[in-house]
């Protein structure tokens, strides 16, 4: 410190005191990398540190994320504009390996205007290009014709290599990576070896992930319990709005919520929601929560609640129309917050979307599954369908008419003849007389099927005007009630 | 002018001012029913976007769900998802497929069922308990959603409190909820914008069923008249308009 302090008056003509100093220290460097990882890791999935010994940039894997960011290059300034925002200037390089990536991002620009400036002289193509910028994108495959130009340090070697390089006359990674690999391990470390197999692309590099620091959690505990609902409420209010705080710094939204409550009597109540799109508002946080606490009696005074979320990185609408930016999406959203409410009152067996099968048997002619499925694109996929308008699909509309009223069990009814058309037949203990039956349409399975079924089914009209769906069993003769035509 | 007159009169202004009041604005373009005749009964010409519907049967199995269906299905050419709230777990998707409802647009909420509440039977007349509470809170939700463009319930029993929160969820929504009623609710104030009753029309010469729908109440009309004959085909299940017959005098020209 104090020797930089000297050089100041000497080199620079100003005085000390026109100079802010701070102590150097690896470790908080290391520390700021740390906690920077954590404000983007909304933008890769993996994000790490270069195995250097003091390691000056990130490493973010965006295989495949491009396109929910609008492009790579818009995932690049938005990165550069968000560090930006928290005071530091960065250096954006996109490449096919790590290891040309940083080349890129630690690459001097002096160089490659020397070079440029050399091969005009000599007429040679002009292969160079502008370094110094915030973003850098190498097309893929194309990293090697660019590392030509750069110069030995950028390739991360050592310094020892890096003077052995210089003894040979060897000054840019071009001539670097003509070295013949089967001498290199006899001239160069093998640190050294393993860059040079980096930089060709022949040894692959993984990214060690940086772990997530503390997860976005918000705890509260007091000495005085919080014995009505109403208290228990405006806990877990407050605990949604540090949630949401840190979601929205973080730039990420809770797909789920993990809420324990510690009763007075030591035993522990669980509330766990989950949300079909990712969320980050407090009231949704806590009108799902308060949903849920609904159907789990809280007996007991509570003396603690942790409230959990699990992340998720938020979607980027993207627009479709070309007046509005909106437009396409907001059904989606509406539909989700009615999802939501709905799934974490009843459970997801409760909202079920329909897809008809080609059974034979009415009771299996469609197929209900949850409309919120384990795989988020899955239910992205069937909110779209839910409220776009289309075309029916005819593959498996049925033929003939169907009840609207299935019975879940067909009903036995007695008193029927084959003969229908003036008929009678009671249902549970009521009288009703057919003045006009269609039929039978004959709905059979598989010799094969285990539970296999055979009947003729009639559509009948009773004195009444009631239409009722009756079938008869072949194997018995039986007669059953199994839909109302309502 | 008479005294009789004149309060007749007044009367009749008065019922005007009263329904202007009750009158909200339409909160989209107004929806045909897909039959021409049953669009001259209502009173916008039309479905319109954002009003409860109810349908009541006289007797059941009188297709007054597949009129539903139909309606829906021109409701469901605008973007928004199809919801049935079926709490008794009985609704058919493959009806709701015959009518030509894509059954991607189909959202099916089946509420637990109350294990206090029997079991429904096929007994159609016989008086079932009031509604759940799980399944007037689903339909209110849904009711609230825009993302919803139309819902169905099979509603037996509600409060006023209940219809009038409905009324107001779907008038902020903008959804059509359409009310399967029985026909014991036609002695209650309909707190609906529209309710349309069904009548059987029994004739054993007739290929079909006939049906007549009439207008008992609405909130946007002053007087409620005219009946529409609708005829349901007993193999496929549409619901069409009965034509109007020719003059017989003119068709007995031919025959000599």
């Amino acid at each position: 410190m104090a020797e930089a302090r000297s050089m100041v008056g000497t080199t620079s003509g100003r005085t000390a005191a026109d100079v802010q100093f701070h102590s150097w220290t690896a470790g908080a460097d290391r520390q700021t990398l740390t906690d920077l990882a954590e404000e983007v890791r909304s933008f890769a999935p993996t994000i790490g540190l270069d195995e250097l010994p003091l390691p000056d940039c990130l490493l973010l894997d965006i295989t495949g994320c491009g396109p929910l960011f609008g492009g790579e290059v818009a995932l690049a300034e938005q990165l550069t504009r968000r560090l930006k925002t928290m005071g530091f200037h960065t250096r954006a390089t996109i490449s096919d390996t790590v290891a040309a990536a940083w080349a890129f991002a630690h690459a001097d620009h002096r160089v490659a205007i020397i070079r440029k400036r050399q091969r005009q002289k000599r007429s040679a193509p002009d292969r160079s290009a502008e370094w110094k910028l915030p973003v850098i994108i190498i097309p893929p495959g194309q990293a090697m014709d660019f590392l030509t130009d750069l110069p030995v340090s950028a390739g991360r070697f050592q310094p020892d290599d890096i003077d052995i390089l210089e003894q040979l006359g060897i000054s840019t990674l071009q001539r670097t990576l003509q070295l013949p690999l089967d001498d290199l391990p006899t001239r160069l470390s093998a640190d050294a070896v393993r860059r040079i197999h980096q930089l060709l692309g022949t040894q692959e590099e993984q990214i060690l992930p940086l772990p997530e620091s503390d997860p976005v959690c918000a705890r509260w505990t007091s000495e005085y319990s919080a014995g009505s609902r109403g208290a228990v409420r405006q806990i877990l209010e407050h605990l949604c709005e540090r949630i949401s705080e840190q979601l929205i710094r973080r730039l990420v939204g809770a797909s789920s919520l993990e809420c324990t409550l510690q009763l007075d009597d030591q035993s522990v109540v669980m509330l766990h929601t989950e949300f079909v799109r990712p969320v980050q508002a407090s009231e949704v946080l806590l009108d799902m929560l308060v949903l849920r606490m609904e159907s789990c009696p809280i007996t007991r005074p509570v003396v603690s609640a942790t409230v959990q979320a699990g992340l998720s990185p938020l979607p980027t609408a993207r627009q479709k129309d070309l007046f509005s930016s909106t437009e396409h999406i907001r059904p989606q959203e509406d539909l989700a917050v009615l999802l939501n409410r709905i799934n974490n009152r009843f459970g997801q067996e409760s909202a079920l979307s329909v897809t008809l099968t080609q059974d034979p048997r009415p009771e299996y002619a469609a197929q209900l599954c949850p409309v919120t499925a384990a795989d988020s694109a899955d239910t992205g996929d069937r909110l779209s369908r839910l409220v776009t308008p289309e075309l029916p699909d005819d593959r498996n509309t049925p033929q003939y008419h169907r009840p609207v009223r299935l019975l879940a069990h067909p009903q036995p009814i007695t008193g029927l003849q084959n003969d229908l058309t003036g008929g009678t037949f009671r249902v549970a203990g009521h009288t009703e007389s057919i003045v006009q039956s269609t039929g039978p349409e004959r709905l059979q399975t598989a010799w094969w099927d285990d539970d296999a079924v055979h009947r003729d089914y009639y559509r009948v009209r009773t004195a009444a005007g009631s239409g009722y769906w009756l079938f008869r069993q072949l194997q018995t003769d039986d007669w059953f009630l199994h839909g109302v035509f309502d | 002018m008479s005294q009789a007159a004149s309060r007749t009169d007044v009367i009749r202004r008065l019922r005007q001012r009263l329904l202007t009041a009750q009158q909200t604005p339409v909160t989209g373009p107004v929806v045909s029913s897909g039959l021409p005749q049953l669009d001259r009964l209502l009173p916008h010409g039309g479905l319109r976007p954002g009003s409860v519907v109810e349908c009541v049967s006289t007797v059941p199995g009188l297709s007054a769900a597949t009129l539903s269906l139909q309606c829906i299905r021109q409701l469901l050419q605008n973007p928004g998802a199809f919801a049935v709230i079926d709490s008794d777990h009985e609704f058919n998707s493959a009806a709701a497929a015959a009518v030509g409802i894509a059954t991607e647009r189909l959202l099916l909420i089946r509420p637990p069922r109350s294990e206090s509440l029997p079991t429904p039977s096929a007994r159609p007349r016989q008086s079932t308990p009031s509604a759940c509470p799980r399944q007037l809170w689903s339909l209110e939700q849904t009711a609230r959603c825009p993302g919803v463009r139309a819902v169905l319930c099979r509603l037996d029993r509600a409060s006023s409190t209940v219809l009038r929160r409905l009324q107001l969820a779907v008038e902020a929504s903008g959804v059509t909820v359409f009310l399967l009623r029985p026909a014991s609710c036609l002695k209650l104030t309909s707190w609906a914008d529209l309710r349309l009753q069904l009548d059987p029309e029994i004739s054993p010469r007739h290929p079909a069923t006939c049906l007549t729908v009439r207008v008992t109440h609405s909130r946007h009309a002053v007087e409620h008249h005219g009946i529409v004959r609708l005829k349901v085909h007993h193999e496929t299940g549409v619901v069409s308009e009965v034509p109007q017959l020719a003059d017989p005098a003119t068709a007995s020209f031919g025959i000599r």
